[in-house]
């Protein structure tokens, strides 16, 4: 069974400041917010390989390429929804 | 190391900073064998204790020579000859013997790699140096294609 999608964002944002050190409190993250904007988070492509891999490894979803990193990279929401809909589908 | 083939590092360095003398297969694997000769600048380095920055760079030519010696890897080691960067370092540990008595020349390393993870251009990728079978140096290094 999936994981409600409000939990799944709280991981998600925690993970976000655990795995890159963020001076930042998780709950302060909006969900829509850019990751990888300066109107967001201002993550660089050395964040977006860590934060690749905590994905692999926390939420057991890979990310296999650019395009599908970029699009599920968008902000807390569309990774919710990326892995949401990878647990929900199998792979 | 069994194997006494070894082959050409595919690196952009030349003499006095390439620090990777050739790639060989041995029972453990694939592994870049960094020599300490009279001419190499670990050799003079190590008259003050061998330092951990060119250990360093030593580990990351090494990850990048093994990493463009497998095709699946190729994208990020780069083209045959064209640099790797290296962009970040992590838990790197050296044993003190190494840094405080280290070898004099004829003594060689043997450095392996393991690609923790990638995405587009970086990877982060776990090396390690050997010396007569022990693992006297380990770091996770963060590579991007140059």
């Amino acid at each position: 069974m999936s994981e409600a999608p409000q939990d799944l964002k709280v991981r998600i944002k925690k993970m976000l400041v655990e795995r890159l050190k963020l001076e930042v409190d998780p709950a302060a993250i909006e969900d829509d917010a850019p990751l990888f904007s300066e109107q967001g988070l201002g993550l660089d492509s050395i964040d977006a390989l860590e934060l690749v891999l905590g994905v692999e490894q926390e939420l057991g979803v890979r990310i296999d390429d650019e395009e599908v990193g970029s699009k599920a990279f968008a902000s807390v929401s569309a990774l919710a929804a990326f892995v949401d809909e990878r647990i929900q589908s199998g792979v | 190391m069994t194997s006494t083939v070894g082959s050409e590092p595919t690196l952009p360095h030349g003499f006095p900073f390439r620090l990777v003398d050739r790639i060989m297969d041995g029972a453990d694997g694939r592994r870049a064998v960094i020599s300490l000769t009279a001419c190499s600048p670990l050799t003079h380095a190590t008259r003050q204790g061998l330092p951990a920055t060119l250990l360093l760079e030593a580990m990351a030519q090494a990850a990048l020579a093994l990493m463009a010696t497998d095709v699946s890897e190729g994208d990020v080691a780069g083209e045959a000859g064209q640099p790797g960067l290296l962009v970040g370092i992590d838990q790197a540990d050296f044993s003190d013997a190494l840094i405080h008595d280290p070898p004099g020349p004829g003594v060689e390393f043997y450095a392996g790699c393991q690609v923790r993870g990638r995405f587009g251009r970086m990877a982060k990728v776990g090396v390690w140096i050997e010396r007569e079978g022990l693992e006297v140096a380990t770091a996770e290094l963060l590579l991007a294609a140059g």
